[in-house]
């Protein structure tokens, strides 16, 4: 159980963590403001896995075509 | 399966994965967290009283798919992130010379590694679709480690002073072109 960067980046052990919130909230103090939600790359849009559509990202296509 | 197998999986895997893609972006990304709802969904359904044995433990299942599906869309989606920060290097020879730490043969290898890396760990997903995720979930952190490797040859200064110096030679261009325009113009009202 170990990071590729959080740890180094904030000089911080992953073992101290046991939540996504108490993560969201570390990295929220450390840089200074709340984390927004964010669709992360928008150029691919489908409906995926929910009991209502939605508009989301198939990131399994996204990375695919960067891959390429 | 048991419940705590799949609370080992998210520590173990998901918070690290997690931890590795907020701390990038200093975002929430969006579809991480509908793979959270939807294992939530799972687990409460897992837990329902109501339910029989047979369909709790499918519920369960479900459930430890959708985490290992999160963290493996936590190191796609920061994948594609780093490559796009890489991509501004790598298809920019003055930057490649100027603004690393690291030799540029160095650094070109290590991104083409960096991209054939990504590719087998997708290759070893689809082929071991539901067989061994662990293994591929390692297997796309090894080339998350490369990718940061290469971002932090980077020298964030160099690359200031260098976008600095290209935009002034730019402007310089912009503005001989302007005045050479309005020579050319002068001169050609002059002889016609």
């Amino acid at each position: 159980m170990d990071t590729v960067l959080f740890e180094q980046k904030y000089n911080t052990n992953i073992e101290d963590f046991s939540t996504t919130s108490q993560i969201n909230k570390f990295i929220e103090d450390k840089e200074g403001k709340e984390l927004e939600i964010a669709v992360v790359e928008t150029d691919i849009i489908t409906t995926r896995g929910d009991i209502f559509p939605m508009l989301d990202v198939d990131i399994d296509k996204t990375f695919k075509e960067a891959i390429k | 399966m048991e419940l705590n197998q799949f609370f080992e999986l998210y520590r173990s895997e998901f918070l690290p994965a997690y931890s590795d893609l907020v701390s990038f972006l200093v975002k929430k990304p969006k579809q991480v967290l509908t793979e959270i709802e939807n294992t939530f969904s799972h687990i409460s359904q897992h837990c329902n009283p109501s339910l029989d044995a047979t369909i709790r433990d499918e519920n369960l299942i479900k459930a430890y798919d959708h985490i290992v599906r999160a963290t493996i869309d936590c190191y796609k989606l920061l994948w594609v992130k780093m490559k796009e920060e890489l991509d501004n290097i790598y298809f920019d020879d003055k930057k490649r010379v100027f603004a690393l730490n690291m030799k540029e043969d160095q650094f070109v290898r290590k991104y083409q590694e960096f991209r054939k890396k990504a590719q087998d760990a997708r290759n070893f997903e689809i082929n071991n679709i539901g067989s061994n995720p662990i293994e591929s979930i390692k297997r796309y952190k090894e080339t998350i480690a490369i990718g940061y490797n290469l971002l932090e040859s980077v020298d964030r200064d160099k690359l200031r002073k260098l976008n600095i110096f290209k935009t002034i030679i730019t402007t310089k261009e912009c503005i001989i072109t302007i005045i050479l325009g309005m020579i050319s113009a002068f001169i050609f009202g002059i002889i016609i």
